[in-house]
């Protein structure tokens, strides 16, 4: 008698269009979302597998993901030949302080911009967007003649003054980040503040800077994330700094180099194999530190954009 | 909108103001105004390095017409960025905005699949964008033809052989390309969908329940609210990812004409006419882009 009636209510429910849809959508939703993340994250495993490969797997057929010799020697051989530890203590000098300098430079632009109703505020304004959309390589030349004429090529003076500035290339992206933020706080914070006898640098200074670190977060993790991969200012302002972006733009001519000093130990047959091994294993070695980063911080990379980001 | 009335003490803290933007300021003026002018000013001249500092040679529109008029890679170049830029835009914007809208339900795992959309954003940018190829090996090791395989400028995840197998036998030849290009462009357009759907996620999440309390009232169905409500309440964030998408692919080192430029000027040579050919692009840019905006902006509705 119950089971029956469990049976029909089962019935009814098989029966209801709704439901199929929804199992569908969550079908098809599966589907999509693993296909895009197997997409996004292939590159990274083949070069994880490939990595731990001993040059024989490359040649051997049988071998597909998992290597038959598995070793560690090509993390160590690569260190070794493009000066990791050095590389990393050159890209996160550099990163750390274009990073804190975007973030307070961008900050404060973003706040004047947001709680302030100066003369021509929305023409200056314009200026930021142009700074968003005019492509680098247009000031590249004479951003180059200038530093060097005023000696200031092969240091760090370069990258110092543009982040100082707030005018590196993305800072429009990041005063623009900042000035959002800043809007959606209600005018009656400064009103408080102003009659407890605050100005406004003090109101600044004690009551929105606190409240604001979350956003200056943001804004220095996406600043040095894209300073650690950056490589068309770095190259030409400071040639003979090495980051760990420059060496992967010159792993190649580094490999031709180091094949024709160790030709006898590395067979002509091979080179092909163990450049491949060598690359794979140079890239993951400037992204890991990236992951580490990503997955610590993950939510002021993503939430933070979506919270107080571009729509507030 | 009535006009209000600042007083004086109002008028003195927002002078303030520009001693928040001051940094800006100073910093446009001379690493983005005066570069600007110069480059401009190059681009009429032929520039010479010399010891401490560069020479100029006046050559008027000398760049400019050997640009548009004899080299003929510079010409190939920009319509091959233009055809660049108008494919990506017209697949990133659909499928970022669908990504969307299907990372702001809940579901489990959420939080990591949107971590993982958003991980080409920090891994392939800059240099590293350039760096997924080397993957000839593998290729090869997958059974495919080492050759072509080095070919694949990504040497990503490639459907060309399995769809080749499926279709060889019944489909015509042209429309199998057209299939293997799209599906070998997935990569591609992903990575470059990052900060859209970002964007559309937080534009999405901000859409005010009740407008779909009242609409479901109303008895509309899913198929009109997303139509009613969900995308003319996200317009505008169209319109703002269409103008990034069009800069990012415009201005990314993987476009042509960029490439091309910056080979010039990182070469240091030929400052004159790298000059003049970056001028005339950020011209195109320009129009392309009011064009965009002029269009689209007409479509995007304001809730106010």
């Amino acid at each position: 008698m119950n089971n029956a009636a469990a049976l029909r209510r089962q019935a009814r429910k098989l029966a209801n269009p709704n439901r199929w849809a929804k199992f569908l959508f969550s079908v098809f939703r599966l589907v999509f979302i693993c296909g895009i993340c197997f997409t996004i994250l292939y590159p990274l495993l083949t070069k994880l597998s490939m990595s731990f490969m001993d040059e024989t797997d490359l040649y051997d057929r049988t071998v597909k993901a998992i290597a038959k010799h598995f070793t560690p020697q090509n993390y160590l051989e690569t260190a070794r030949y493009i000066g990791y530890g050095e590389l990393l203590a050159n890209t996160i000098g550099l990163c750390t302080v274009v990073g804190l300098l975007q973030a307070v430079s961008c900050t404060l632009v973003g706040y004047g911009f947001a709680r302030f109703r100066f003369r021509f505020r929305g023409a200056l304004f314009l200026l930021v967007v142009l700074c968003m959309i005019m492509p680098t390589q247009v000031i590249l030349t004479p951003l180059y003649l200038n530093f060097k004429s005023l000696g200031m090529l092969g240091s760090f003076a370069p990258f110092v003054s543009l982040a100082a500035t707030a005018v590196a290339p993305r800072c429009g992206l990041y005063i623009f980040l900042a000035r959002q933020y800043f809007r959606g706080i209600p005018k009656e914070v400064d009103e408080a503040a102003s009659i407890d006898g605050a100005g406004a640098y003090k109101t600044f200074a004690r009551v929105m800077l606190p409240g604001a670190l979350p956003i200056m977060m943001t804004i220095f993790l996406f600043s040095f994330v894209w300073q650690w991969t950056e490589n068309t200012y770095t190259p030409l302002f400071y040639s003979s700094f090495n980051t760990i972006a420059q060496a992967l733009n010159n792993l190649d001519s580094t490999m031709a180099e180091m094949m024709q000093n160790t030709s006898a130990v590395v067979s002509m047959t091979s080179r092909v194999a163990y450049q491949s091994i060598i690359k794979a294993t140079a890239t993951l070695l400037a992204i890991f530190p990236l992951l580490i980063l990503y997955v610590i911080c993950q939510r002021f990379f993503t939430e933070s954009v979506e919270r107080s980001g571009i729509v507030g | 909108m009535a006009k209000e009335k600042t007083g004086r003490l109002e008028a003195c803290r927002n002078r303030s103001g520009y001693v928040f933007i001051t940094p800006f300021l100073v910093g446009f003026v001379f690493f983005m105004l005066i570069p600007i002018v110069q480059s401009f000013w190059f681009s009429f001249n032929d520039v010479h390095i010399v010891e401490n500092g560069y020479e100029l040679l006046a050559r008027e529109l000398e760049n400019y017409r050997y640009v548009v008029a004899v080299d003929t890679d510079y010409r190939q170049r920009l319509v091959e960025s233009f055809v660049m830029t108008f494919r990506d835009t017209l697949v990133v914007i659909p499928f970022s905005f669908f990504s969307a809208l299907i990372l702001s339900r809940r579901f489990h795992g959420r939080t990591l699949a949107r971590a993982i959309f958003f991980l080409p954003v920090i891994v392939s940018t800059g240099v590293l964008a350039n760096t997924d190829s080397g993957n000839a090996v593998m290729g090869m090791m997958m059974g495919r033809d080492p050759t072509t395989a080095s070919g694949d400028p990504l040497g990503t995840l490639s459907a060309s052989g399995l769809i080749e197998f499926l279709l060889a036998e019944s489909m015509p030849a042209e429309l199998i390309s057209f299939v293997t290009a799209a599906t070998d462009g997935i990569y591609d357009i992903i990575i470059k969908s990052g900060i859209q759907i970002i964007i559309f996620i937080s534009a999405l999440n901000s859409i005010s329940p009740s407008l779909y309390e009242a609409s479901n009232i109303e008895g509309a169905t899913a198929w009109e609210n997303f139509w009613k409500v969900t995308f003319p309440m996200c317009s505008p964030y169209i319109l703002l990812n269409t103008v990034y998408t069009v800069i990012d692919s415009f201005t990314n080192t993987s476009n042509p004409l960029i490439a091309r430029v910056r080979n010039e000027l990182m070469g240091l040579t030929n400052f004159g006419s790298a000059s003049a050919a970056a001028w005339l692009y950020f011209f195109a840019i320009f129009i392309v882009l009011g064009a965009v905006y002029a269009l689209i902006s007409r479509k995007v509705f304001y809730y106010e």
